[in-house]
């Protein structure tokens, strides 16, 4: 009786020790998918954004701040995706090239999004940025565009000619997001991340463009319009002050006409949508401000607003 | 509402005592000679079968009131009088045996006198098999309490002895007998324990037979929790809930005193253990016994079925998984051997539909029983679950969820004298889960130990302790392919840091009898260890059960709870290591009536008011305010008040229903920011009706409805947002209808198949949380179910 009793009992704990098995420690599966290709993006300003250029009226403008709160670049589905970078930084693209703005990894030929917003609690501070600047750019205020945001891009610069000095100090709240980006070949993917290889892609924040004739980089810089905008004298142009210009006075060139426009979905700016274009204001908020970063040098993305973060 | 009660061994509920009347002995039998009484004497080839109720009746009425005082309390106002044989009960001596034998059985003597259910709880064979077999011809005059016929369940000592070779030659052929006569035998009376389970004070239970008749539960008890008051569900559908304005994660899960860290497969769906497993969940609100610890809201409980030593099992095909269950009785009915599980086909089922995406949950659960003497017991118990959720993207496999935890419980029971009890327990675990996002793997491996000492120390007084020691090895894989200036690496690391944590706790109670007065003084006090911070919790507790008249009782609970920090909810191998910040606290008070009402009609009120203090409930301060995945620990100061009703028939009935309504409210405060608890819903209400319609037919009906959460004032992103209010503009409230409708076949007397359909939202409803719309989410379940 003994020797059944204890048969039954190993044969239980077998029955067990089976069951045990079948659910055993570490069913969950390790990490199989083969290595990634990582993409580091950076930032860098471009020549005029970090030594300063002369526009075609002869005004030498030095860009002495340009803050970006950008970030949260990822990967569209077009790829895998094996991580993305969802945090935001804020730069001073003026202190120097080639500042990290995150890493991101993936296998396959795929678009690269980012954000262009007000920072998060958590962004990181690029060189030459303090604790203060997040706080003030994370303060909510509110502009003619935007009823209450925190800022986006803070432009600070001066443009001297002759004995005249102007200062330009430009605040916009909008959240961009963008997509979409190209290097140049209109149907080429943004990038094309292979096991093992580690790419380096830069956005150049091109400050100047706030200067532009039309959105094309090509364009020519002026800045009589600005200075003349200036009518209270006191050497420092607002947004307000800029508002007050029509854009039929400054663009007769006809480069820009003032109306009312949509961005479509291909990030083309067309007539007939709902946003008035009327004033140097609105072209230099609306129109230019989202063509600030560039993809890889003479490439693109396209903006597409979000509203204020 | 308790219809049948069941006999746990567990010493929790201190019995009442009753002399049995004596039964008058069979005249036909012989009467048993000195010689054939003494042990192990049988000179004679008939004997003796001093067959005595051993004892441990559960009584169960059927009349017998639910959530009505528990036994202990209840028995002295309430005439109990065990089941007394009705006729002969003769047990042949089996044919080929030889020795003298002693079997003990145990008896669901029904309300109709007839035995229900028998097994074997000790014994040989072929004596423990003859004696079953012979049990299920017996005939009782039922147990009664206050004159109403109930059912009990009662263990049985049989006693062999072997014929003596002269008697045996002079009555050969005939087989040596062993004569059964219940209590007969016993000119000493004999003593019953009445154990007409009740849930503790501010307790509420759930049978899983009544569970079965649930819609929407799908026969699992645990899904059936988001049914009683104080519960207010997240989003319909998925098992997380508040208990009292306390989190998710402030709950505790219980399984026969083990920790288990989440109860349900991929976050929402069917049990991580088999539901024959489960004879009961309770759910305690707030101010529970000291015996539970370390969670500042609520806590479930369960407890498995008793051992049974004949073999019988249950299983079930669905949809989307399949299950059993089969438990059997060997070295004569000392051990018994069980073996459950689940296994999920949906992955095949995907495959044919959805080739890309993979899902798979699976567990296990296995129990071996031992009785080394009639008064010591081993077990060893072992679970498991195991869930995955993948999809393959170009050729690569992508897991986007997946878990896992296992736990073994080696268990030593002795039992000094009745009422006397000790357990003794070591608990090993295993916990894994994938982290999505990330990924990568976090896990924990726990050894644990635990005593469990109950006592009697008077008629009036059990004594309760016990004393447990917990350590918990917490690592997680480094992110890979990870940017390492992502805050939300920098923040898990933070959050969940590499750590071994220990955990000691003792505590005790005492559950005094007073005329007319339960009342159960209790403490308990851990102390925790955690990355190089420790905290030290005294955690009082108090219940008590006062009784008005016979059908009338007041109820209060009071306790305090202390926890460390807790993630959103519970999930394997992920707990917060910042006990730098302090344990969560909670005062957790409440007050209730209960009235025994006509047609087995019982009805609960309570109000209660909680307090918490350090809390860690990410979900109800943060919703909307942005998340960054989780990984942060906003403390906050909370209180959740409110009233509940709960009004019950059981579902088991011809008739059976129930309507459970909860108003509460839940507040936070973050700093100078007061507001609503993210999931403050002022109105929960269930109502169930099951119906038996007739030809084993029954239906049942389930509709839920409960207020929409809060609107958050549209922030701006992570600017400083505009402050909540007390008094916000909610989402629509949300309601739904489950539907159930079951057909049985009797194949024999313990052999039943039956034909489920079940449907949870069968009206399609969609929900609106947080200010999007879900759904509508709904699940059909088409099911065979069968029992032996």
């Amino acid at each position: 009786m003994k020797t059944r009793a204890l048969a039954a009992i190993g044969a239980a704990t077998m029955v067990i020790a089976a069951a045990s098995a079948v659910g055993s420690p570490a069913c969950v599966p390790a990490d199989t998918r083969p290595p990634p290709g990582s993409l580091l993006l950076t930032v860098s300003p471009s020549a005029a954004t970090q030594n300063g250029v002369v526009t075609t009226d002869g005004w030498a403008i030095t860009f002495e701040r340009v803050l970006v709160a950008m970030g949260n670049a990822s990967l569209d589905d077009g790829c895998i995706s094996y991580s993305e970078a969802n945090y935001d930084r804020v730069l001073d693209v003026t202190a120097t090239p080639g500042q990290k703005l995150g890493i991101l990894h993936g296998l396959g030929q795929c678009d690269v999004r980012f954000r262009v917003s007000t920072p998060s609690t958590d962004a990181l501070l690029g060189a030459g940025v303090a604790e203060a600047d997040k706080t003030a750019m994370r303060t909510p205020g509110s502009d003619a565009y935007v009823p209450l945001g925190g800022v986006a891009v803070d432009v600070l610069a001066s443009a001297t000619r002759g004995a005249d000095t102007k200062h330009l100090h430009l605040r916009f709240r909008p959240s961009l997001r963008y997509q979409r980006c190209t290097a140049g070949e209109a149907d080429a993917a943004a990038v094309d991340l292979r096991s093992n290889v580690d790419l380096t892609y830069d956005l150049r924040i091109e400050a100047e463009a706030l200067l532009r004739d039309d959105v094309d980089a090509a364009a020519p810089l002026r800045f009589d319009p600005f200075a003349a905008a200036d009518t209270n004298g006191d050497g420092e142009i607002t947004l307000d002050e800029l508002r007050a210009v029509p854009l039929a006075l400054v663009r007769d060139g006809g480069a820009f006409e003032a109306g009312t426009y949509v961005v479509d979905d291909a990030g083309v700016l067309r007539a007939g949508g709902p946003v008035a274009i009327e004033t140097l204001g609105d072209y230099v908020y609306l129109v230019l401000m989202p063509t600030l970063p560039r993809f890889r040098d003479t490439g693109a993305c396209t903006p597409t607003v979000r509203g204020p973060r | 509402m308790r219809d049948e009660v069941d006999a746990r061994p567990s010493p929790v509920t201190e019995p009442c005592r009753l002399r049995s009347p004596r039964v008058p002995r069979a005249p036909h039998l012989p009467r048993p000679t000195a010689g054939a009484r003494e042990a192990g004497s049988g000179r004679y080839g008939r004997l003796v079968a001093s067959l005595g109720v051993l004892v441990v009746a559960t009584l169960v009425a059927t009349a017998a009131r639910a959530q009505g005082k528990p036994p202990e309390a209840s028995a002295p106002a309430v005439p109990v009088l065990p089941p007394r044989v009705r006729a002969q009960v003769d047990v042949p001596y089996p044919e080929g045996a030889r020795g003298d034998a002693v079997v003990v059985l145990r008896l669901l003597v029904g309300a109709t006198g007839s035995v229900d259910e028998v097994s074997a709880q000790s014994g040989v064979e072929p004596f423990a098999g003859a004696s079953v077999a012979a049990a299920r011809a017996w005939s009782f005059d039922p147990a009664t309490r206050d004159g109403k016929a109930i059912a009990a369940r009662i263990r049985f000592e049989v006693r062999f002895h072997e014929p003596a070779p002269a008697d045996a030659s002079a009555a050969t052929p005939e087989p040596a007998r062993a004569a059964a006569h219940g209590a007969a035998a016993a000119d000493e009376p004999v003593e019953v324990r009445v154990r007409g389970h009740r849930a503790p004070p501010g307790a509420s239970s759930l049978e899983r037979a009544e569970v079965r008749q649930l819609p929407g539960a799908f026969g699992d008890p645990f899904r059936a929790l988001d049914a009683l008051p104080g519960v207010t569900p997240i989003v319909s559908g998925l098992p997380f809930f508040y208990v009292r304005g306390a989190p998710p994660g402030n709950v505790g899960y219980f399984l026969d005193g083990v920790k288990v860290p989440y109860l349900f497969h991929v976050g929402a769906g069917p049990s991580v253990i088999h539901p024959a497993m489960v004879e009961r969940v309770e759910l305690y609100p707030g101010g529970y016994p000291a015996r539970f610890g370390r969670f500042a809201g609520g806590i479930v409980s369960a407890d498995t079925t008793a051992p049974r030593s004949d073999l019988h099992g249950e299983g079930n095909v669905r949809l989307f998984d399949v299950g059993t269950l089969v438990e059997t009785g060997f070295a004569g009915g000392k051990g018994t051997a069980l073996v459950g599980g689940r296994y999920s086909y949906t992955a095949a089922l995907l495959s044919l539909i959805a080739k890309d995406t993979q899902l798979d949950y699976r567990d296990y659960q296995a129990r071996i029983t031992y009785d080394v003497t009639s008064k010591d017991r081993l077990s060893l118990v072992t679970f498991g679950s195991y869930d995955l959720v993948a999809q393959t993207i170009n050729g690569i496999n992508n897991v986007l969820f997946a878990s896992e935890f296992y736990r073994v419980d080696a268990r030593y029971d002795h039992t000094f004298a009745p009422g006397t009890t000790l357990r003794a327990a070591v608990t090993l675990g295993f916990d894994q889960t994938r982290i999505p996002d990330q990924p990568r793997n976090s896990r924990s491996t726990s050894a644990a130990g635990r005593v469990e000492l109950s006592h009697v120390v008077s008629d009036r007084a059990l004594v309760r302790a016990g004393a447990d020691a917990t350590i918990e090895a917490y690592r997680a894989d480094s992110r890979p392919y990870a940017d390492p200036d992502d805050p939300d690496t920098q923040r898990f690391n933070a959050l969940f840091p590499g750590r071994d944590d220990v955990t000691l706790g003792a505590w005790a109670d005492v559950v005094l009898d007073l005329p007319r007065w339960q009342v159960i003084p209790g403490l308990r006090v851990d102390l925790y260890q955690s990355a190089g911070a420790s905290a030290v919790g005294v955690d009082p507790r108090l219940a008590s059960r006062l009784e008005i008249t016979p059908k009338v009782h007041v109820i209060h609970t009071l306790g305090i709870a202390h926890q460390p920090p807790s993630f959103l909810i519970p999930i394997p191998g992920l707990a917060i290591g910042q006990l730098q910040g302090g344990l969560q606290t909670s005062i957790q008070s409440s007050a209730g009536v209960e009235v025994d009402l006509p047609q087995a009609t019982t009805a609960t009120v309570n109000v209660f008011d909680n307090v918490f203090q350090n809390m860690s409930d990410t979900l109800g301060v943060t919703q909307q305010r942005g998340l960054d995945g989780g990984f942060k620990e906003p403390r906050s100061l909370g209180s959740a008040a409110g009233a509940e009703l709960y009004v019950r028939r059981k579902l088991t009935r011809r008739l059976g229903g129930y309507l459970s309504y909860t108003l509460s409210r839940s507040t936070r405060s973050v700093g100078n920011e007061h507001f609503l608890s993210a999931f403050d819903r002022t109105h929960v209400a269930n109502a169930a009706l099951a119906f038996d319609l007739g030809k084993n037919w029954r239906a049942g009906t389930r509709f839920t409805v409960y207020t929409g959460t809060p609107v958050v004032p549209p922030g701006n992103g992570s600017l400083i947002p505009p402050p909540r209010s007390l008094s916000p503009a909610r989402d629509p409230a949300f309601y739904r209808l489950d539907l159930r409708l079951e057909k049985r076949w009797k194949l024999s007397e313990t052999r039943w198949l039956a034909f489920v359909a079940e449907m949870m939202n069968a009206t399609l409803h969609k929900e609106v949380l947080l200010g999007r719309t879900i759904g509508p989410v709904s699940i059909p379940s088409l099911g065979l179910e069968g029992a032996f």
